[in-house]
């Protein structure tokens, strides 16, 4: 049986018979999929944060240095194109660069819900990111900050329409960073569902054993990974081939 | 569409909300303190053996810090 791609993405208020029959009323407290999902982006959160600061390695490991090499490029790339100024401002970009990865990653799993093909979610964080950057932007420069609605190099009388073109750019800003996620996200979540729904219905197989297969694709790919960053080969053990991962790409 | 009713949608704006302030406040105040000490391990190593070292070179004759951290840490190494 098939059901519409757009299925997926629908929100229902009450989801958990638990809470339905609560004595909370359920005009007042909702708990939705989308909450559910976003609890178990706040327990790969927890997680992580265990990793980091409870376990009990006292020498670093392979994690360590990802995660450190990633919070260490974020820096970089904040310093090359804001300044040394905008150090202060990296726990915003790391956030923001974290909560969508877990939530898209998350929006991956079968069974689960892209919490990020809602559009209320995208539009609220590229409404506060955007107007955060405006307030932080008036905070520092003052009056000097409508400079970036002045286009340079350009003559006196073009200076009006150019600057409310540029006014409407940055509003729609907003508009366009929110909806390019939200698209993205349902466009790719749509499409996979109608290839499930295609290759169920050629190849007329049980949904468990593509579910199965697709478990077994993605274990293999990211122990080959793994394997690859960790030992410079993509097997852990039996016979070391000397192919290396790294070595395909040169 | 159930999506278009406004309660659902102030809700999911509050979820949002919250757990993006709840990773921010993870983020600013946990992880990024480590990586302005510049290495994860120097915590690590801070926490567990910091006060073993501190109490060993209060009561040793040298009473010298650095050196019994120092010869805590090639120990721990071998």
């Amino acid at each position: 049986m098939i059901f519409s791609p757009l299925e997926q993405f629908e929100i229902f208020p009450n989801s958990f018979y638990i809470f339905q029959s609560s004595l909370v009323t359920k005009d007042f407290f909702l708990f939705s999929n989308l909450d559910f999902s976003f609890l178990v982006s706040l327990i790969e959160l927890l997680n992580l944060k265990w990793f980091l600061l409870e376990s009990k390695f006292v020498f670093p490991n392979f994690s360590y240095f990802f995660l450190e090499s990633v919070f260490l490029v974020a820096l970089s790339m904040l310093v090359s194109m804001v300044g040394k100024n905008a150090q202060a401002n990296l726990g915003i970009v790391l956030t923001l660069f974290f909560f969508i990865l877990i939530l898209n990653v998350l929006g991956l799993i079968p069974f689960g819900f892209c919490v990020t093909s809602q559009i209320i979610v995208t539009q609220f964080l590229g409404f506060f990111a955007i107007g955060g950057l405006t307030l932080k932007g008036i905070q520092n420069l003052g009056f000097n900050f409508l400079n970036l609605f002045v286009p340079r190099n350009v003559p006196i009388v073009m200076l009006p329409f150019l600057s409310v073109i540029e006014i409407i750019s940055f509003i729609s800003r907003t508009l366009s960073l929110s909806i390019r996620l939200f698209a993205n996200m349902v466009a790719g979540h749509a499409l996979l569902h109608i290839l499930m729904g295609a290759l169920l219905s050629i190849f007329s197989i049980n949904f468990a054993s593509v579910l199965l297969l697709i478990v077994f694709f993605f274990t293999c790919v990211i122990d080959f990974c793994y394997n690859a960053f960790r030992n410079g080969n993509c097997f852990s053990s039996g016979i070391r081939f000397r192919c290396s991962f790294f070595d395909l790409f040169k | 569409m159930p999506q278009l009713d406004f309660f659902i949608f102030f809700d999911e704006a509050f979820t949002t909300f919250i757990f993006f302030f709840y990773f921010y406040y993870v983020f600013s105040f946990f992880f990024i303190p480590l990586l302005f000490k510049a290495k994860f391990y120097l915590n690590f190593i801070n926490k567990t053996l910091f006060l073993k070292n501190f109490f060993n070179a209060s009561f040793s004759v040298s009473g010298n810090k650095i050196i019994s951290e120092t010869k805590y840490i090639n120990k721990s190494l071998k």
